[in-house]
């Protein structure tokens, strides 16, 4: 069997690279996505489905601004609903040196056009009569230009549009080794028999592009870190913005449909490919610190608690591209440190014009493994969780 | 759970004739409750604040739910994926504000409540037993009688028993260390986790062997209008007897077959010798009670609005139209395999039962060391229950090895619950459970998320082939419920449908809390 371009991965960076390839090409004739398990299985279909333009540092407040513009776009574009809305963030900022920190990010978000809205705690509590009055409330911040979709339908539209084009999609055929010869990739391996020849691969494995990164030597600094998450039982819908909880790491929200969906991380998560377990250490810690934000939260139930992982750099932001220390053929696209859902499909778009005309866009430049050789990191401090 | 003492919130509720405690979500039908569990969708009240109908308060419902006329209007522009169609697709940017606004979800109560205090408790056990099937009786009174281990039982409810013989044998010994309305709530990386409302206390348990005894369920039927309020499982019906909230001056029709019928129906009559009996397939001998034979393949309607007034059984040969307040149904059982699901089982399939059930081993064991399950939960025939749990309970606890004898008996008992391989089997038959012969209408599949039998076929034939996908494109199973009263039944019914295995369908996986848990039972210091 033969696949010029072999993805590994159907998350949603692999699904974005394998259709927006297969747009570029015209059709999908020799892409093959290549999924362990079944389509989105990973954490794509695991996160709170939340999209924001806001970052800590340049290079990737410039990415996820058009890379909002792409996700809005997507629904026309896949033609399958993405269940979009600008529902906006709210940062609840605690503390001077915080608040402090806040009005200096903002200018540089005023410079770029999408400024933060600051609400004195009055207001806030007015507009948003479920969030529990605390006096050491300074300042709220909203960011109405960030938003909520659906994670399933994003990660359907793609799997559908390249359907659509003829892309192959494989699930249940884990690639088990990528075979190199005279610094070329010739060819992968699913599920310890079937060989199949590849010029090119896609490493959009999330976590486990760290397995690959080892098995190659490639060097790509990836620590997965498990990350717990809850929904509650649907209510009329209410809680529009992202609340983000600063002063007990906590963020939670409502889906359109009604669920309140939130987590908090308690500096107690584990790390390394662990398995995707719970914990009622978590469960407990989570209760509390809702108590103290959600006005009601005490007779809220808790319907399902899963987990997932954030891909986490050392600058704490994503690796897309090549390292011209590796055999020619491999591409890398993760390590988005909890903000892969958002920036993926972008990410991906890009990444798919790198290896369909071999040029780089200056937006994804930067983002290259070889960075951390260099030196040029591009240090995020804008993490939610 | 306790919530039926006389003048209790289900029984005060039941006197008011089950009328409608909350509006479905997407198209705003009344509803009530099925089952009478914290799990099931309908026993959130929709009153003046959210209640529950196992709250110790009493809130009056009072659903905001649309005509019927409406709910047929709404369906039929919002079958599985209409979103993605161009014309709600195109205007997304702003339509989803006013189709938000059509939920028929209450809202969240902002009025701050008191705080109550709640306890959480730390317990380590060697065994730790789950359910209240006699089987788990069994091998508590035997842990109990032998001190060399520990143990702890955990019961919901009092124990489910419908043979004669086996009600002896199941009462238990008062040396067993005993969780009575206690929940089990699912394994953690850290430790099992129990709640009991009424006491307030939550359990953080620590167990080195775990069995699972926990019982069956009345599987949800599929017929037109089987959402309605007024038609409730034989469960339900024979606790609302038992604690005189149903008092027998209702009109009472029973749609039966299979195992636990006659129990159901001699409950019934018991308050109202008028109970209407309808016996669907062929009539079992030595029958005394009177009842109306159906054939299979025939079709059931339910009418009223808002809540069941009539219910039409049609087949071949006859038509009865029922005027009836209450539809009780005793027609099929599907294990409660959640928790076993949950530890990490994988699915099989019942001929016995002709149903899903969880993969076991003779004499209780599972392949997964340390993890036992017994009893009808496995598919253990009603005369092999009591056999099975006495060797079973030697062995996990005395370490006895098995003789012959009994290792035959064993084999014996596993072919009787005949197995298949999940991933093989099709559905060659009609599932019992199916009361229809058309896919069309509103044949409610999923209550939580109303979708119908016509929405999952939908979905399958759009490509979404497997239970996972399909959760993912229509929202199957993401409700109060997790897929209780759904998935089992979509399994089955697509591989009737579509004739294909009921392994390439899968489930959906279940994760913990294995019911809804209100967060005041959790924010305590640990």
């Amino acid at each position: 069997m033969k696949c010029k371009h072999a993805i590994i991965g159907a998350g949603i960076s692999g699904l974005s690279v394998a259709a927006n390839l297969a747009k570029l090409i015209g059709n999908g004739e020799g892409i093959c996505v290549f999924e362990k398990n079944y389509i989105g299985s990973g954490c794509s279909t695991r996160n709170a489905g939340r999209y924001r333009v806001h970052f800590g540092a340049e290079e990737n407040l410039k990415f996820a601004i058009e890379s909002a513009k792409y996700l809005q776009k997507l629904k026309d574009e896949n033609k399958f609903n993405t269940l979009l809305a600008k529902t906006g963030y709210l940062w609840l900022i605690f503390g001077e040196e915080d608040y402090k920190l806040m009005k200096k990010h903002n200018e540089i978000f005023k410079k770029y056009g999408v400024p933060l809205i600051e609400i004195s705690p009055e207001d806030t509590y007015k507009k948003y009569p479920f969030l529990k009055e605390r006096r050491e409330l300074i300042a709220s911040f909203l960011g109405p230009q960030n938003g909520s979709f659906h994670h399933d339908a994003v990660v359907y539209g793609f799997w559908k549009a390249g359907m659509k084009l003829g892309v192959k999609y494989f699930e249940y055929a884990e690639v088990t080794k990528i075979m190199v010869d005279n610094f070329e990739v010739k060819a992968i391996e699913v599920n310890h028999s079937t060989t199949v020849d590849a010029e090119n691969v896609i490493l959009s494995a999330g976590v486990h592009i760290k397995t690959f990164s080892d098995m190659l030597g490639l060097n790509i600094p990836i620590e997965p870190v498990r990350k717990e998450i809850m929904v509650t039982e649907p209510y009329a819908f209410a809680i529009e913005p992202f609340i983000i909880d600063t002063i007990s790491h906590t963020y939670f929200s409502q889906t359109l449909k009604g669920e309140i969906i939130g987590s908090t991380s308690t500096g107690k998560e584990k790390r390394g490919i662990v398995e995707l377990q719970n914990t009622i250490y978590w469960l407990v810690e989570f209760s509390k610190r809702m108590r103290a934000a959600l006005k009601g939260s005490e007779n809220v139930r808790i319907m399902r608690v899963w987990s997932g992982f954030y891909e986490m750099t050392p600058d704490r932001s994503h690796i897309v591209g090549k390292s011209e220390d590796w055999p020619y053929g491999i591409y890398v696209i993760g390590g988005f440190s909890g903000h892969g859902f958002m920036l993926g499909p972008f990410a991906g778009k890009l990444l798919a014009s790198y290896i369909h005309t071999g040029k780089i866009d200056e937006l994804i430049a930067p983002y290259s493994p070889d960075r951390f050789k260099t030196n040029k990191l591009i240090n995020e401090t804008f993490i939610i969780g | 759970m306790r919530c039926l003492n006389p003048g209790g919130p289900l029984s005060k509720y039941c006197e008011n004739g089950f009328l409608p405690t909350m509006a479905s979500m997407k198209l705003k039908r009344p509803r009530a409750p099925f089952f009478n569990e914290p799990w099931c969708p309908w026993i959130r009240v929709h009153g003046e604040r959210i209640g529950y109908l196992y709250d110790n308060e009493y809130i009056a419902p009072k659903p905001q739910f649309s005509s019927e006329l409406m709910t047929k209007i709404k369906h039929a522009f919002s079958k599985a994926g209409f979103y993605h169609d161009i014309y709600i697709r195109k205007p997304w940017n702003f339509l989803w504000k006013v189709i938000v606004k059509q939920s028929g979800m209450p809202p969240l109560n902002v009025n701050t409540e008191q705080r109550i205090p709640v306890t959480i408790e730390k317990i380590a056990t060697d065994l730790l037993i789950i359910g209240n099937e006699p089987s788990a009786i069994i091998v508590a009174n035997e842990a109990a009688s032998r001190r060399s281990l520990s143990s702890l039982l955990i019961i919901d409810k009092k124990p489910n028993t419908s043979n004669q013989n086996t009600d002896n044998m199941a009462k238990l010994d008062s040396e067993v260390y005993v969780l009575e309305n206690t929940n089990y709530l699912g394994r953690f990386e850290d430790g099992y986790l129990a709640v009991n409302r009424n006491k307030r206390v939550t359990y953080i348990i620590e167990a080195k062997t775990i069995l699972f005894s926990t019982g069956t369920r009345e599987t949800f039927p599929i017929f037109e209008n089987n959402d309605l309020p007024g038609i409730i499982s034989s469960d339900l019906a024979e606790e609302l007897v038992e604690y005189g909230c149903i008092k027998g001056k209702e009109t009472i029709t029973l749609l039966a077959r299979g195992g636990k019928w006659k129990r159901t129906a001699e409950k019934l009559i018991k308050i109202n010798p008028e109970t209407r009996i309808f016996y669907f397939g062929k009539m079992p001998k030595d029958v005394q009670i009177e009842v109306t034979n159906i054939n299979i393949g025939s079709e059931v309607i339910a009418k009223g609005y808002p809540k069941v007034n009539n219910i039409i059984i049609a087949d071949k040969s006859a038509k009865h139209t029922v005027p009836t307040d209450i539809v009780v149904i005793a027609m099929h059982r599907q294990p409660n395999i959640e928790p076993l699901l949950q530890h990490g089982l994988e699915p099989a399939y019942s001929e016995s039962l002709e149903s899903i059930t969880v993969n076991t081993l003779p004499g209780g064991k599972t392949g997964i060391e340390g993890v036992y399950a017994l009893g009808e939960v496995t598919g253990t025939s009603e005369n092999d229950l009591l056999e099975e749990a006495m060797i079973a309970s030697d062995i996990i606890i005395n370490k006895k090895i098995p003789n012959e004898s009994e290792k035959y008996r064993l084999e014996e008992i596993q072919k009787n619950k005949g197995l298949v391989a999940f991933k093989e089997k099709i559905i060659e038959n009609k599932p019992p459970f199916m009361l229809t012969t058309s896919i069309k209408g509103m044949k409610f599949v999923c209550t939580c998320e109303d979708l119908t039998l016509e929405d999952i076929v939908i979905s399958y034939e759009r490509g979404f082939t497997t239970l996972e996908k399909i959760k993912r494109y229509s929202a199957l199973g993401t409700g109060s419920c997790q897929g209780r009263l759904c998935q089992y039944n979509v399994a089955i019914l697509l591989s009737y449908l579509k004739r294909v295995p009921l392994g390439s369908l899968g489930l959906i996986r279940q994760r913990p809390p294995l019911q809804p848990l209100e967060m005041k039972y959790l924010d305590q210091a640990l």
